[in-house]
């Protein structure tokens, strides 16, 4: 197992009047070269679960294993941990702090004491995974960069290191449309090219939802789901309302359609799986 | 006769004008905001939506061109304040818009500032907390509220001031689906019951739906206006400058082309259920 969270609870400000369970009890286990989003309402406990699995905390009862190595044994290298596990905060843009756009994605591999040419060939892959052309951007400020691009410079800051597990919380966030789409299709490719295990942290299921094999929903700290997306959608589509994560449009769409009496599947994610269900089910309308 | 109330003419503004790297954010703008009116800005990261909003209460003053709100022009520097009673403004992120300890305090807090007398701003505080549906919530302390109940006092510190344009610079952006929700229902109050003009900014296509008229930036310049219905007819166009429409306006599209009678002007899902509850 890659990765293996053992009973984990976590409170912030223990024993301290502003005491606040945040982690309940969280047992959960994440395969190699697994793909899979992990959504909850806001304050539902999901940035403090990440960031456990890289010893940014530490819990108050329960393990953390990484490659089964337990996060926060005595004689852990954490450093070693970190390389493995990469974390993209929200807001990564705000994090940039270079004055060229190399020197920014050469800042992790320089740190790991690597030779000049190694770093130099680790931002050209890190700027080619992320779809921004070396030639042009290299030698550009990071901050004359537009909103998705300077994410995507952060997002390379971080592969750069070569993770083997890549985590990014919010990911979308404030980017426009085509912004938000070009950064999950990147995400997406990247898993399905480097093989790197990749978990998605987001309160916006519509597109987590297309492009994730599993799905994980937490609520009031606790895992409440674990499934495909498909079979969530299908079978569970009340419990996720009922903790305020709404349903994209098109299965809600279908779940309308169900309810008026109309036999069709509802598990569908995107427009494309709408458009198919549509036509199987006219399909049998017609024989009839 | 509708009464045109903000009236942009010929409006550019232009980044570092006086330096070398000189950004044109908005390009030759015309726009009339009406009496009552709810109009959603559209646009990509970059084609200037946030400029053009902060035009409307004095934060930016034109390069060229010129802005009316109620016939004061934003470049009468005698005129700020005024203007600014007038249009209240709501932003992306809740946290940075709390000023004080408790939420009555905060929504008070602009009401201070103009020196009302304390009955009047009992008053008015009421008044808004009635509207934004948080009285219980009247000695909360604001940090301790979801982000949809945050971005709630936010509007109704800028609606106590009797503003009768209320700007939301993405006010749901960083909101989960239920305090969207909340928001958006707050809004649709505002703009039906307390006839508070709207100029709403979104990513999100759903949520632009609900408005009076869409304008669509791109670049700088007015792409398109028009009701939503009419302006995600035009995909083509939506796609070419990086936005998106509704996934069920998407849906209808395509069962459209594959020569089912579906309108593609479906903007809701209950639309569409009850147009394909004739065919499944």
């Amino acid at each position: 197992m890659f990765i293996r969270l053992e009973n984990i609870s976590f409170t912030y400000c223990l024993n301290m009047p502003f005491e606040t369970e945040v982690l309940k009890n969280i047992n959960l286990e994440i395969d190699e070269g697994e793909i899979v989003g992990l959504i909850g309402h806001t304050g539902c406990g999901k940035t403090t679960l990440i960031q456990h699995l890289n010893g940014l905390l530490t819990p108050n009862v329960g393990k953390v294993f990484v490659e089964g190595e337990d996060v926060n044994a005595k004689g852990t290298n954490l450093k070693k941990i970190r390389q493995k596990v990469g974390l993209v905060f929200q807001y990564p843009e705000n994090q940039l702090f270079e004055d060229t756009i190399y020197k920014e994605i050469a800042f992790g591999p320089h740190k790991l004491n690597l030779s000049e040419d190694e770093v130099e060939k680790r931002v050209r892959e890190a700027l080619q995974i992320v779809d921004l052309d070396y030639k042009n951007y290299a030698e550009r400020s990071p901050f004359s960069l537009s909103g998705g691009e300077m994410r995507r410079v952060a997002l390379a800051s971080v592969l750069s290191i070569k993770p083997k597990i890549l985590i990014l919380d919010e990911p979308t966030a404030n980017l426009d449309p085509q912004g938000r789409n070009n950064i999950l299709s990147e995400i997406k490719e990247m898993h399905h090219k480097l093989g790197i295990t990749v978990i998605l942290v987001s309160h916006n299921m519509e597109k987590i939802a297309e492009i994730v094999k599993r799905l994980l929903v937490m609520h009031k700290g606790e895992i409440i789901i674990d499934g495909s997306p498909q079979d969530i959608f299908e079978k569970r589509s009340k419990q996720l309302i009922d903790v305020g994560l709404g349903l994209p449009q098109v299965t809600k769409c279908m779940h309308e359609l169900k309810d008026k009496g109309k036999e069709i599947y509802t598990g569908v994610l995107t427009v494309d799986d709408a458009e198919k269900e549509i036509f199987n089910r006219l399909k049998k309308v017609n024989k009839k | 006769m509708v009464k045109i109330l903000i009236k942009i003419k010929k409006l550019s503004h232009i980044y570092n004008s006086q330096k070398k790297n000189q950004i044109k954010a908005l390009d030759n703008i015309n726009l009339e905001i009406e009496d009552g009116d709810f109009i959603t800005i559209i646009g990509s990261n970059g084609s200037g939506k946030s400029t053009l909003a902060r035009h409307l209460n004095c934060l930016l003053l034109p390069t060229f061109g010129d802005v009316w709100v109620d016939g004061l022009n934003t470049k009468d520097k005698e005129k700020i304040w005024e203007i600014r009673k007038k249009v209240g403004m709501v932003f992306q992120n809740p946290d940075n818009q709390i000023v004080a300890t408790t939420v009555e305090d905060d929504i008070a807090f602009g009401l201070e500032n103009i020196g009302l007398s304390k009955e009047v701003m009992e008053k008015r505080v009421e008044w808004a907390l009635k509207i934004i549906e948080m009285e219980e919530y009247k000695k909360s302390e604001p940090h301790l509220l979801s982000g949809g109940q945050k971005q709630r006092v936010a509007i109704a510190g800028a609606i106590a001031m009797h503003s009768s344009y209320l700007v939301l610079d993405e006010p749901t952006a960083m909101l989960d689906p239920s305090g969207r929700d909340e928001v958006m229902d707050i809004v649709k109050k505002l703009n039906k019951k307390e006839k508070i003009a709207i100029i709403y900014i979104t990513h999100l296509m759903e949520e632009a739906v609900e408005s009076k008229r869409i304008v669509v930036l791109d670049k700088g310049k007015i792409a398109l206006e028009d009701k939503p219905r009419e302006v995600f007819k035009k995909y083509d166009i939506l796609k070419k400058i990086r936005l998106d429409i509704p996934q069920i306006t998407e849906l209808a599209f395509r069962l459209n082309k594959k020569g089912l009678d579906i309108p593609t002007d479906i903007l809701k899902v209950n639309e569409m259920v009850d147009r394909l509850c004739l065919y499944v």
